[in-house]
């Protein structure tokens, strides 16, 4: 009895070990897979790049630094320039490095492997547009040693924001390339803007490759009439037109809707970005009938059917009392505009301007009155009222850069790509945000005495690769967004 | 592997078989006041089902194994007692009421009982009577100020609040640190579990529900014993890396009686919430002129200007309103708002047990009640328990004891934390001259004192909130047990241990249409499960050879625990107050899963030489399902001496130094990883900006995934603690006072870390092996009775508990890991300041560390976010003193804990809006001490300290928000009395009696809000994070328990 015992233990207990491989292999996540295919990639890839990017911080941000909108609330805040290392860390950490772009190289790699150029090309498209604004915003950055930390590169170093910009040009050839190729699978309604339309995405890759030339207008040893030759080079290869605007359609179902929408007009997170007063004065000066578009009067209380705008200060009467943002930009269902279509003629515009020497020539009248054209279009501006307006704002030859900057300014309303021309050019020449609400003081004085020049660094990487940070870029906020990014020659 | 087992059974072999019989001990129990026979005294065979009582006379006759047999002596009011046995066949018991007296026997690892002599690492135990004593619903409250060595923070006063605690410091980074919870040998789950993971709703926003523990009803448990070291906890494997809580239930005992013998308490309790922290005088206003916080159309009044509404306080003071304001709507009515809001808590907790048994069987049978209502209205916890236990003999050679639990614990608890939705968000800011109550009620909307026309901004109105949004949870728990041993041998006992313990946790979230910041409501409904299978198969013998007794077993341990999740949420309601998920408009799916097993080979060896040397020996290995195949096997020793020196040198009919034990221990533990860090995977995108917008897949028929943020390792080897005891357990003075010491030096390396990386590397964390830490630290517990007399006693006990964190090494170029909070505030665990410290803005400091001072008078910022203070206490103690006259007696508990800071975050918003207590002295002068910057002199610049010096400065920086966290608590005091035996031998009653208990009735502390216990982070690794968390109580309890 005591031996059968014994023995049976020893039995239980041996073959507890020999099962115990198979018993233990049970380290496989059940709730995330771990492949996935380029049709899953693709909309991640595009749906992050709108909501996180077009439409999120860095337009958010520099929105109110172009006084496209105010933030009426008390301060300190971005609004009046208080905007750290912190504030700008999830859009370089989560919603560029990783969710848009990492997940791009990945689908890059994916569809390069498994022969699926057209995949590849949107990706490229989406990865050098995102890097953009990553530059812009920051200036230096990595990219060539970057997303290799499967590789065991966990401290990237930071390539100069002129090798950036090359590499963005290359992307952009790159796509073009395998846009055109008729290989592989094409991709259907997961691409969420264009549908799959593979020449819809080399026009706008051209458009990219057009503005990124004359980004450089300025930067030192660039020539701006060189840069504007090769941004109308690009354009004449094949720009998009008005239908090929490339936008992302929300829809107004909870947690589907315009960024905008959530950001500044459901309430779930604050109310307080509205148009700034300076805005509204700008297009009521002009009699600007994209106002009325732009802008949405104010619905209720004594000043209803008003255009009132807000400062970046604690507004004496309840938010009510104020303008919001036009619902053709902020409506649950608005459509973002990731590119406003205007811009094409404008770029045209400026780079035939530069290309002539910053004279006006027949061809930047057209392409002018062209951009103010398509700029009303889009906000469905009747023709008389486009008519007057034109009329009335006639390029002056002595002031021609500043009427085409400011024109391009009004038709990328809440673009980042206002901050970037403002920088660049230096129009239009937008006041401090320090003004106090009429018969009112300042309660928070802005952070900076100029208007910030760009991001500080993401205190992420202050935290984890600061010895790779160029140093020229001081690691107090304040200071640091007082040092232009490399092409603001100005 | 073969190799190991091998071994395993040499050491089992040397246990040689000897032959012992049960046999008969007979004696009498009497009571120590007066002498006389104690009848119903329960006598109990330690550790078996064998047990009987007490006659009319205080007779017994009870059978006992072999020759180690332990008799355990208890009744009601009286102290327990266990005696050896030994070879003797009669042994006669002297009961002394009340008091306590050194326990001799304690359960250690695996549930084996020994000696306290043959201990050769550091235990301790905690009575049933001292965890129902505390009054504290959770069982791990129940502990604090009872163990050395052992910290215990109460996460907050909303009922069915977390509790953390942590034995001889943080062992490990990024792990729980938090004991193994241990019932009749099973392992319990203690999580804190939560419908929505932390980067879908972060715990910043939501605050914490309760950890499991609280399940576990103090009513119905006979011991709680503390394995503090790695010695101690060995044979527990990867599981006890961070010490065990031991708890053995009530089980049944033999009775002659008719009827079982019935035992009923109840009690009622009643507290209330710490509102200090506020200043009472000042209005809601601006620059000094008065707003009564109304929307126009609700009667607005503002005594300057247009706005009638303000979120601050800093209007006129109280008693110098303007005759202006008098004039036009009569002078402001000033309330304490905090004290109003809260109202007196209600606790009533009921408990009855029916026990008994015959000769072959006992039996016990509870069933409890927990009715907590809270200090905030709606808020509640309720707990049901039955419990069974069935202890029978299956024949000669096979005994079995079968225990199930079953407990329902609902809780209604509300958002606490950092937003809209919390009603400490609105309630901390509420000004004095607003009746938010009024305005709540007269409208029935919800307004509160910044509230617009249609209510659509502002702050929510707290009473509106109670009113109707909740989190409310209902866990259904079933922990059931069964120990069969069969007696292969005499010496030689095969034993299997198997236990389930298993919940649901169905959770919700409600929050009603109109909510600020949610103005369309939402919802979710969340099942939770967890289960947690558990074997132990152990072959143990024991035999004594002459001078020498050796004690062996080995053993194979099978662990398997399963949790999922499946989470609905519903957004945008469409009906106020109708929570079905057909009512949202949006509804998205969440699913986690996980699962892990664990399987283990352990073996331990204790000799013992003349009962004076003890050398004990363990050795388990554990293979863990998280980690790589290839390294997923680890193996830890132990070994340990224990020295009677006053036996071995003959002392121990010495006076002063009766007893006296030296001991030295060395062990090492592993700790496997978190499953699924081995491999990479993709998850489904969700493009979101935290709060301030959410994008949600599937969209328009189209799914989307997305690379992983999580680098994995398929490299990982498990942790490995390494720990150093020494210890001595001294007696003084015929016993009357005892000393016992631990030092320890226990070493952490190979920590299992996410660790954060720049995320141009592709990836925000990595998994990663790295690090080495350490914990010293010095406990000691000293005993002592002072009186002791036939009627009048008085005994002390002092714990202390000393550990000292030091953090070696992180991994490579990383100086710091992230815990919890914001990027300025956080917790952090830093390479230079070690773990829990406060990181954030503060003020520049010379090399001399004094603060630097500007031109005009106010400190300079430093350029960089820096530590501000370390949340980990220097030291704790609990210093108890009982007092028993006859059947009275007076029992108080002190707490300490001193040294360690607190983050007050709601400072950031009380000294900008104007309610901190600190802005009463608000437009007095200042002189900051420090050095100019300028010339390095003393500073005189004087700075008024106004409205905007608090708004725009003092509230701007964390530096300002570090409060002390060491408090001195009287943490409970009991008086207690039984009626005398004399006056109930002609009732029903065997015992009977009453008691009255205090909490926390004195509290000293320099923390603004008096009780420093607290954590919006719950039971987490990122301690000392206050933000809009539910006060501390303090209460009173009255208590009245019969036997019958």
């Amino acid at each position: 009895m005591k031996k059968y015992s014994i023995s049976m233990l020893l039995l239980f207990i041996f073959s507890t070990f020999y099962s115990c491989k198979k018993y233990l292999d049970i380290n496989t996540d059940p709730n995330s897979p771990k492949t996935v295919t380029e049709k899953l990639m693709l909309p991640a890839v595009i749906a992050t790049f709108s909501f996180e990017v077009a439409g999120g911080s860095p337009a958010r941000v520099t929105s109110f630094w172009t006084k496209h909108l105010g933030y009426a609330t008390g301060g300190p805040h971005e609004g009046n320039y208080r905007f750290t290392g912190n504030d700008s860390d999830n859009f370089w950490r989560y919603s560029s490095y990783t969710d848009v772009m990492k997940t791009s190289n990945d689908l890059i790699n994916t569809a390069k492997v498994n022969g699926n150029p057209a995949y590849s090309a949107i990706a490229k498209v989406i990865f050098a547009w995102n890097m953009s604004y990553v530059t812009d915003a920051f200036g230096d950055a990595p990219f060539s040693e970057a997303f290799s930390g499967d590789s065991s590169v966990f401290k990237p170093k930071y390539d100069t924001q002129e090798n950036i910009y090359k590499s963005i040009q290359t992307l952009l050839d790159e796509a073009i390339t395998e846009a055109g190729q008729t290989t592989g699978v094409m991709p259907g309604g997961e691409d969420l803007i264009y549908g799959g339309d593979m020449t819809k995405w080399q026009k706008l890759a051209r458009t990219l490759k057009a503005r990124f030339h004359l980004r450089l207008s300025n930067a030192p040893g660039y020539n701006a009439a060189t840069q504007a030759n090769l941004a109308l080079e690009a354009l004449n290869a094949g720009a998009i037109s008005e239908d090929d605007m490339p936008m992302f359609k929300y829809e107004n179902a909870p947690n589907s809707e315009n960024p905008w929408y959530q950001y500044a007009i459901d309430g779930k997170w604050s109310t307080s970005p509205r148009p700034s007063i300076y805005y509204i004065n700008l297009l009521k000066s002009k009699s600007d009938p994209r106002l009325k578009a732009q802008v949405d009067a104010v619905a209720d209380g004594d000043s209803v059917g008003l255009y009132i705008g807000v400062t970046n200060d604690q507004p004496p009467l309840a938010l009510e009392n104020y303008s919001t943002i036009g619902s053709f930009y902020s409506a649950a269902d608005a459509p973002l505009y990731l590119l406003n279509y205007a811009e094409v003629p404008f770029i045209r515009a400026e780079a035939e301007y530069l290309k002539a020497n910053k004279t006006v020539t027949p061809a930047v009248t057209t392409a002018y009155n062209e951009g103010i054209t398509a700029s009303m279009n889009i906000l469905g501006i009747d023709d008389t009222e486009e008519a007057t307006y034109i009329a009335a704002n006639a390029l002056n030859p002595a002031r021609a850069y500043e009427q085409i900057m400011t024109e391009k300014y009004i038709a990328n309303y809440l673009q980042f790509e206002a901050y970037n021309d403002y920088r660049r050019t230096g129009f239009p020449n937008l006041p401090l945000n320090n003004e106090a609400y009429p018969d009112e003081t300042l309660e928070v004085e802005p952070e900076l005495d100029i208007i910030p020049l760009r991001f500080p660094y993401p205190s992420s990487e202050r935290s984890y690769n600061p010895d790779n940070i160029p140093n020229n870029v001081p690691a107090a906020y304040n200071d640091a967004m007082k040092v232009p990014v490399w092409w603001d020659g100005n | 592997m073969k190799k190991l087992l091998s071994s395993l059974f040499i050491l089992l072999l040397m246990a040689v078989a000897v032959i012992a019989q049960e046999r008969t001990v007979t004696g009498t129990v009497t009571a120590m006041e007066d002498g006389l026979p104690l009848p119903g005294v329960s006598v109990k065979v330690k550790g078996s089902a064998v047990g009987t009582q007490t006659g009319a006379t205080g007779n017994f006759t009870i059978q006992v194994p072999g020759n180690n047999a332990v008799l355990t002596f208890s009744y009601i009011g009286y102290t327990g007692e266990d005696v050896e046995v030994g070879s003797s066949s009669s042994v006669n018991v002297v009961l002394t009421s009340g008091t306590q007296q050194l326990g001799e026997v304690v359960v250690t690892a695996l549930g084996v009982q020994k000696s306290k002599r043959a201990l050769t690492y550091s235990v301790q135990a905690v009575k049933p009577e001292e965890l129902v004593a505390s009054r504290e619903p959770n069982i791990v409250n129940a502990l604090a100020g009872k163990v050395a060595g052992v910290q215990i923070n109460n996460s907050g006063g909303q009922a069915g609040s977390s509790s953390r605690i942590v034995i001889r410091g943080n062992t490990s980074i990024t792990g729980n640190n938090q004991p193994l919870f241990v019932i009749d040998g099973i392992p319990i789950d203690n999580s804190n579990n939560r419908a929505l993971d932390e980067n879908t709703e972060s715990a910043l926003f939501n605050g914490y529900g309760s950890n499991r523990a609280i399940d576990i009803d103090p009513n119905i448990i006979d011991d709680v014993t503390v394995l503090k070291g790695a010695s101690a906890t060995a044979l527990y494997g990867s599981r006890g890396a961070f010490g065990v809580i031991l708890i053995t239930t009530k089980k049944g005992s033999k009775t002659d009686r008719k009827f079982p013998d019935v035992s009923f308490s109840s009690n009622a309790s009643f507290d209330n919430a710490f509102t200090d922290g506020y200043q009472s005088s000042y209005l809601q206003g601006l620059n000094g002129a008065y707003r009564n916080g109304l929307p126009p159309n609700l009667g607005g009044y503002a005594e300057v200007g247009t706005a009638t509404q303000t979120s601050g306080s800093w209007g006129p003071h109280k008693d110098s309103v303007s005759q202006a304001v008098v004039g036009a709507i009569g002078r402001p009515q000033v309330i304490d708002p905090r004290k109003e809001f809260y109202r007196t808590g209600q606790t009533y907790n009921n408990f009855i047990s029916l026990s008994g048994g015959g000769d072959k069987s006992t039996y016990f049978l509870s069933y409890s009640n927990l009715d907590q209502q809270g200090v905030v209205k709606n808020n509640t916890f309720v707990r049901n328990s039955i419990q069974g236990s069935f202890s029978s003999k299956l024949g000669q050679k096979v005994s079995s004891t079968t225990s199930l639990n079953y407990v329902a614990s609902k809780n209604n608890r509300f958002t606490e934390g950092n937003g809209q939705r919390s009603y400490l968000y609105a309630l901390n800011f509420q000004p004095i001259s607003f009746n938010a109550k009024n305005v709540y009620e007269k409208n029935n909307e919800n307004a509160a004192w910044t509230a617009s026309n249609n209510f659509t901004s502002g702050f929510n109105n707290p009473y509106w909130l109670i009113n109707n949004n909740s989190v409310p949870s209902l866990v259904n728990r079933v922990i059931a047990s069964n120990e069969t041993s069969l007696e292969i041998a005499s010496w030689l006992k095969l034993t299997n241990r198997l236990g389930l313990d298993t919940y649901t946790d169905e959770q919700q979230e409600r929050v009603n249409i109109n909510t600020i910041s949610v103005p369309q409501g939402r919802m979710y409904e969340a099942v939770i499960k967890q289960t947690q299978l558990n074997n132990d198969l152990i072959l143990s013998g024991n035999k004594d050879f002459g001078d020498w007794a050796v004690n062996a077993l080995i053993g194979n341990n099978i662990n398997d625990r399963k949790y999922g999740s499946r989470t609905i949420r519903g957004e945008d309601l469409s009906q106020p107050g109708f929570y079905d998920i057909s009512g949202a408009i949006s509804t998205k799916p969440f699913q986690a899963d996980s699962r892990r097993r664990l399987v283990g080979m352990y073996a331990s060896a204790s000799v013992d030489y003349k009962n004076y040397l003890f050398l004990n020996a363990t050795a388990r290995n554990d293979w863990s399902s998280t980690l790589p195949t290839e390294n997923n096997s680890f193996f830890y020793p132990s070994a340990s001496i224990g020295f009677v020196f006053t036996d071995a040198f003959n002392m121990s009919s010495n006076k002063y130094l009766p007893y006296g034990k030296l001991r030295f221990s060395y062990a090492q533990a592993g700790n496997d990883a978190l499953p699924y860090l081995t491999s990479q995977t993709y998850q489904q995108a969700n493009p979101s900006d935290g709060t301030r917008g959410n994008f949600y897949f599937p969209f328009g028929g189209l799914n989307a995934y997305q690379t992983g943020t999580l680098l994995t390792n398929n490299n990982l080897v498990p942790e490995k603690v390494t720990e150093i005891e020494a210890g001595a357990d001294l007696r003084f003075l015929n016993n009357r006072a005892g000393l016992e010491l631990s030092l320890y030096n226990k070493t952490s390396v190979n920590q299992i870390l996410q660790q954060e990386i720049a995320s141009s590397s592709g990836y925000v964390e990595r998994v990663i092996n790295a690090g080495k830490l350490s914990n010293q630290g010095i406990e000691f517990i000293l005993n002592a009775s002072p009186v002791k007399t036939a009627d009048f006693s008085w005994d002390i006990q002092l714990n202390y508990g000393k550990n000292k964190f030091k953090l070696k090494s992180l991994a490579e170029g990383v100086d710091n890991i992230f815990l919890g909070g914001f990027e300025d505030p956080q917790i952090r665990i830093d390479k230079k300041y070690g773990y829990g410290v406060i990181w954030g803005l503060g003020f520049k400091k010379n090399d001399k560390d004094q603060l630097l001072i500007d031109d005009e008078g106010l400190p300079v910022i430093a350029d960089d976010l820096g530590p501000l203070g370390n949340v980990m206490p220097d030291w704790t103690g609990g210093f108890r003193n009982t007092f028993a006259y006859k059947g009275l007696s007076l029992s108080t508990l002190i707490d300490v804990r001193r040294g360690g800071d607190l983050l007050n975050m709601d400072l950031f918003y009380t000294t900008f809006y104007g309610t901190a207590k600190v802005t009463e002295n608000r437009n007095t002068s200042f002189v900051y001490k420090g050095v100019r910057a300028s010339d390095g002199k003393e500073n005189t610049t004087s700075i008024v300290r106004d409205q905007d010096y608090y708004r725009n400065f003092y509230s701007a920086y964390s530096e300002n928000f570090i409060e002390d966290a060491s408090f001195v608590k009287l943490r409970e005091i009991t008086l207690a009395y039984s009626l005398p035996r004399a006056v109930l031998r002609r009732s029903p009653f065997s015992s009977l009696g009453v008691s009255v208990t205090g909490r926390n009735l004195w509290i000293d502390s320099n923390f603004s809000y008096k009780d420093p216990e607290g954590s919006l982070l719950g039971d987490t690794n990122s301690q000392g994070f206050y933000h809009s968390i539910t006060p501390g109580t303090r209460g009173l309890t009255f208590g009245i328990n019969a036997k019958f």
